[in-house]
């Protein structure tokens, strides 16, 4: 069911998601007619992903696309010279899934958004592209940077378990 | 190309999204490449580990908690076995916090059968 895991992890609350999920069902039922382009999925995921922001906003009451900020973002994460995680490391603590949901819901939304489509939906880049509506060079920086992001909260949030 | 080149197109090349040539190149690189194959090897990792993570159910699993009416609607199967068992295997690391068992569970969803098949129907192919 990727669209409710989709709309789950953008708001990262179930109850929008399923308000998200709902509505936008109901939108894509009435833009049936005007589906745009060869791949129904991606146009679907699309009008998912479009509906969680207007959820979002309307529930918050302000506009919801966190630009990712060192100063707010990167204040938990440690330096790269920090520490490594091996991937010995990496598997062993993502088995964990709500650490790992935790890490992941920390990421700004641009940058989980596109780790989620890819990672967990297993999208390709112009699938990715159509439906965040950006440009393929976008996804990849986005993905890299969101990667990055994900792999120093790892780093972080393991060096604070191990206390 | 020096490295700092080559990591902008580590995630394409981790997602498959180059073309054989770059990929090639790319794949010559890390083999002589310590750093570049080290962080090669942690985005191979992550990777693996978010794929093979129950977070793919997630989603469903938060608003189950909050509709009890679709949570009875999502234990109907959908698709038949694989898809039963990565349930079971989700459902199972979320029991017991990520370790062991998962795969008693999986092997015991595997034997079930997930599909209903009503009396009626039964009747009839007797009857054949």
């Amino acid at each position: 069911m990727p669209r409710i895991n989709l709309a789950r992890w953008i708001t990262r609350d179930a109850g929008m998601a399923k308000d998200a999920v709902q509505d936008g069902c109901l939108r894509a039922f009435r833009a049936f007619d005007r589906m745009q382009g060869p791949n129904a999925r991606a146009w679907f995921l699309a009008v998912i992903r479009n509906t969680c922001i207007d959820v979002l906003r309307e529930q918050r009451g302000h506009a919801t696309d966190e630009a990712y900020d060192d100063d707010v973002h990167g204040m938990e994460a440690p330096p790269e010279s920090g520490g490594t995680l091996t991937p010995e490391d990496i598997v062993a603590r993502a088995s964990d899934a709500e650490w790992l949901r935790g890490c992941i819901d920390a990421l700004p939304r641009e940058y989980r958004e596109v780790v989620v489509l890819r990672e967990l939906e297993e999208l390709s880049y112009k699938e990715i592209s159509a439906i965040v509506d950006i440009p393929i060079g976008t996804v990849m920086s986005r993905l890299s940077r969101g990667r990055d992001l994900l792999q120093q909260r790892m780093l972080f949030a393991h060096k604070v378990s191990r206390r | 190309m020096n490295c700092t080149l080559r990591l902008r197109m580590l995630d394409a090349y981790v997602d498959d999204e180059l073309d054989a040539v770059t990929a090639a190149e790319m794949a010559g690189h890390l083999a002589t490449c310590a750093g570049c194959a080290t962080l090669h090897g942690q985005r191979v990792a992550m990777r693996t580990a978010l794929r093979s993570s129950p977070l793919r159910e997630a989603g469903a699993e938060g608003i189950a908690e909050v509709d009890p009416a679709r949570n009875r609607a999502r234990a109907r199967p959908e698709r038949a076995a694989p898809d039963a068992a990565l349930v079971a295997d989700a459902g199972a690391r979320r029991v017991d916090g990520g370790h062991g068992h998962a795969r008693r569970v999986v092997a015991r969803a595997s034997r079930t059968c997930w599909i209903r098949i009503p009396s009626w129907w039964s009747r009839g192919m007797s009857r054949r």
